[in-house]
């Protein structure tokens, strides 16, 4: 009995071994990034006061929080498909038709508010499906590699929202310069959390001020990473993703249906990314515009990375990238050094993020066999 | 132990008292062992009794705690490979480190590169080669793609690499695990030819005949320790056999009388056709209850075709598979796991384990739909764990626990674990392929004794094997597999090993 503890203890410490290469690769990211500011000719003291007043003020933190949620869903849809073996770069062409399907669910069905809010989410995952489903198909019945087929999507979808936003959905019909869908109908658009989050976060001596979105998304976000995280580790479909992502080979001598798994896997991700736009669409602008912001599918790609994909450590990856997007507006609004070395600097840590990985799961691999005792 | 000969010469290679210790185990506890010049020494024992590490030590992959190496008589420290080789000791790996796409020349050459004035100088290291292959009768074509040669010729340009480096030491482990009984002999009429030329050579294996008929001199090692050395002319297998283990190994096992019973699988005229070849041509079997029935061939015959006709992976283009009565052409691997198919993969590593997962999702990998391990789509992992607990406990796989994951156990366990998994779950028509590839003879004896009683049970079993030994002590009837037919069928009374031998090349009754 004692023998095995010390065994699951041991295992225990190797794990967190494991999992401390997001840390360190932050780490030394940020250390590199403390050089550069050096050799630019500010000085780093200064660097870091700019970043911590402007990140971790009132506004600050909301604004990390709050811009963190959509990143979030972006990670998770991402880390969904790699953990079954799939790298859909088209998180970003899904979210964007998505978003528009959402736009218009709110803009031009009439339904009571408990049935709208939960249609316009909806009809956002459909959207995101329906943008995966063709090279899903493509995938699972004539081996056509994902990134291509998901990355020519993204650019079909960036093209057909504008034509449905210029055509049928057109919401200001030539009296404005900002295209976009008609407003959404107020049934439709998602309530503030505000009350309730503040009711919580008061306890701490901090609120989330009223500019800053504070809505239902939050709770999307909340309820996509528990969903992936059960899914993933509690369900026999999410042992399924897993094993046919790790090794497919052995998935099929398990009798597991590969293409049926690898289908299933791309379309659960592609209805987490339809999300990803909801918090623009159904909150903050109220209509859906092609203007929204581009780019989280991509985020969302860095952001499953550095979480190993691992849907708890999104969360806290999703909040870093929103903390270091804050920051780069920090270091340019106070300092000298251009918010760009931000994103270089991102670069670094998960290039980092990867090396140190791998280093340390090398390692530990040592350590267990030893401990076994076996040949190395 | 014997007191190792004086002779004039020193010996190429001495290790004196080599202690490792990893934690919680002393891999290698005051081994000493000399090779001399001309002279093919034997490196037996279990997985994990310590003849890697040692080796390792040797190659400068470890360090030691405690010791000495020596060559020709001088100590030095091997602190790396690329020293190891520049003191004349190479060592080709059970797994090979050649280049796929490189031709045979590119990777011999490769990482010491002849050159002219920054060129390459090809010509020269032709020459060179050319040289070493006639002077050894180990002729290989330089200029194919090395991916393109068998497994045998693969290791023989392995050979030649460390030939080419000037090595005088040659470290071989296992090498025989991959091969054909006629690679096997080739390749030792290699190293009697490398032998002649004042080569030295550390042969390990597990493999007794092979060790018997080829080494001169015999260690065997047990828990990191030497047991014992002993000159070939000594050596007997049961005694060999006894050292390793500890205790007497009973080298026949007595095969049980069983009466055979009811087809449990059939194929008729199975034909299978990929890209226009026929990899199966029109085989016809069948395996009974309280049957094995093994199929012989060299590899690449058609095993892996059948392999997969069988478990479901591939549908044959024509002809019926039936388990009993039920044809079973269309269904799937899952459905034929559900009607009772037990199945130990070809290849451990690629299909039978998910190897960075932990062993108690191991454990239930093709049992995974059963109802104790997911109810309504909710995985139970204490259930896994329980019976992971069960496999590493009765079929002795060494581990610390069933929370690692499965790459940190050795070949031998990963393979013990598997045929324990597959058994465990009671199928009625049990599948084996290579069941005992790489495996020491201790785990080995244990896994015939397990197919045995699996036999005993009343169980049907289809055994796939390269090694005729094993096929020769299982089978109850054997079929021989040669370009997709089985041209031969044999019951256990007619059977010898030159009858398998000569249909396994092409043969025909006359």
């Amino acid at each position: 009995m004692s023998a095995r503890t010390t065994a699951q203890s041991r295992e225990r410490w190797y794990r967190i071994l494991e999992g401390s290469a997001p840390v360190l690769g932050f780490l030394f990211a940020m250390l590199v990034m403390l050089v550069v500011v050096e050799l630019i000719g500010e000085s780093p003291s200064r660097a870091i006061s700019a970043i911590v007043r402007f990140s971790f003020s009132q506004a600050g933190i909301a604004y990390i929080f709050s811009q963190a949620m959509p990143l979030i869903i972006a990670g998770a849809a991402n880390a969904v498909a790699f953990q079954g073996g799939i790298f859909n770069i088209g998180v970003e062409g899904q979210y964007l038709f998505g978003a528009l399907c959402a736009g218009v669910a709110g803009a031009y069905l009439s339904l009571p508010t408990y049935l709208h809010i939960p249609v316009v989410i909806i009809a956002g995952m459909l959207g995101g499906m329906l943008w995966v489903l063709l090279p899903a198909f493509l995938k699972v019945y004539k081996g056509v590699h994902e990134v291509i087929s998901t990355i020519m999507m993204n650019q079909v979808a960036s093209a057909l929202v504008l034509y449905l936003v210029l055509g049928p959905f057109n919401g200001v019909r030539g009296q404005s310069l900002n295209l976009r869908t008609p407003f959404l109908k107020d049934t439709a658009v998602f309530p503030s959390l505000h009350d309730v989050i503040n009711s919580i976060t008061r306890l701490f001596g901090y609120e989330f001020p009223r500019y800053v979105a504070v809505d239902f998304s939050w709770l999307i976000s909340a309820l996509v990473i528990i969903g992936t995280w059960y899914l993933l580790t509690r369900t026999a479909l999410g042992l399924k993703i897993r094993w046919v992502g790790q090794n497919p080979h052995a998935a099929t001598y398990a009798g597991v249906d590969v293409r049926k798994t690898i289908f299933t896997t791309m379309m659960i991700s592609g209805a987490i990314a339809g999300l990803v736009g909801l918090q623009s669409v159904a909150y903050i602008s109220k209509y859906f515009t092609p203007n929204i912001a581009r780019g989280l599918g991509f985020t969302g790609l860095a952001i499953a990375l550095l979480a190993r994909n691992n849907p708890i450590g999104v969360v806290f990856a999703g909040l870093l990238f929103s903390f270091l997007n804050r920051a780069g507006y920090g270091l340019q609004l106070y300092t000298r050094v251009p918010n760009s070395l931000i994103g270089a600097i991102s670069g670094l840590m998960i290039l980092s993020v990867v090396v140190i990985d791998q280093l340390l799961r090398r390692y530990v691999r040592n350590l267990r066999r030893k401990e076994v005792g076996q040949n190395v | 132990m014997c007191p190792v000969a004086e002779t004039k010469e020193a010996p190429l290679i001495e290790l004196r008292g080599i202690t490792k210790v990893f934690p919680g185990v002393v891999a290698n506890d005051d081994i000493s062992i000399t090779l001399r010049k001309g002279e093919i020494h034997a490196l037996v024992g279990e997985n994990g009794a310590g003849k890697t590490t040692l080796m390792k030590i040797l190659y400068g992959e470890y360090k030691p705690d405690k010791g000495e190496i020596r060559v020709k008589g001088q100590p030095v420290r091997i602190t790396g490979p690329s020293v190891a080789i520049s003191h004349g000791i190479g060592m080709v790996h059970q797994h090979f480190m050649l280049v796929p796409g490189l031709t045979v020349l590119e990777n011999i050459i490769l990482g010491s590169e002849p050159a002219k004035g920054g060129v390459l100088d090809t010509a020269e290291a032709r020459k060179k080669i050319e040289a070493i292959m006639a002077a050894n009768a180990m002729p290989v074509d330089l200029d194919v793609d090395v991916e393109k040669l068998p497994v045998g010729l693969q290791q023989r340009v392995e050979i030649l690499k460390l030939l080419y480096r000037g090595a005088e030491t040659l470290i071989l482990d296992e090498p025989t695990a991959v091969l054909t009984p006629q690679e096997t002999n080739e390749l030792f009429k290699t190293l009697r030819a490398l032998k002649e030329q004042g080569k030295g050579i550390i042969f390990i294996s597990h493999k007794l005949d092979e060790v018997i008929e080829i080494a001169d001199r015999i260690t065997v090692v047990r828990r990191g320790r030497i047991v014992g050395e002993l000159p070939v002319q000594e050596a007997t297998k049961a005694k060999i056999a006894e050292m390793m283990v500890g205790k007497p190994v009973l080298m026949e096992i007595p095969v049980p009388e069983v009466n055979v019973g009811d087809e449990v699988l059939t194929l008729e005229d199975v034909t299978f056709v990929e890209d226009g070849v026929k990899k199966l041509d029109g085989i016809t079997l069948t395996v009974r209850s309280g049957e094995i029935y093994g199929v012989a061939g060299v590899e690449g015959n058609g095993q892996e075709e059948l392999l997969k006709v069988v478990s479901g992976e591939y549908r044959p283009t024509s002809g019926k598979v039936m388990f009993g009565k039920q044809a079973v052409n269309s269904l799937d691997p899952l459905r034929r796991r559900r009607l009772g198919l037990g199945h130990i993969p070809a290849d451990r590593q690629k299909q039978g384990l998910f190897i960075n997962m932990p062993l108690y999702i191991n454990a239930v990998v093709g049992w995974q739909w059963q109802d104790r391990f997911s109810r309504r789509g909710i995985l139970n992992y204490k259930n896994m764990r329980t019976t992971a607990k069960e496999v590493v406990e009765k079929y002795d796989v060494r581990t610390p626990s069933v929370e690692v994951p499965a790459n940190a156990l050795s070949g031998g366990n990963q393979q013990k674990f598997i045929v324990g998994r597959e058994i465990s779950f009671d199928p009625t028509l049990l599948v084996a392929a290579y069941p005992t590839r790489g495996v020491d003879i201790g785990a080995t004896e244990f896994i015939y004794r397990q197919l045995l009683e699996e036999k005993s049970r009343g169980k049907a079993v289809l055994l796939v094997s390269a090694d005729l030994d094993e096929l020769l002590t299982l089978s109850d009837r054997i079929g021989v597999l040669y370009r997709g037919r089985i041209v031969k069928e044999f019951s256990r009374e007619e059977v010898t090993p030159e009858k398998i031998g000569f249909y396994m090349l092409g043969g025909r009754e006359e």
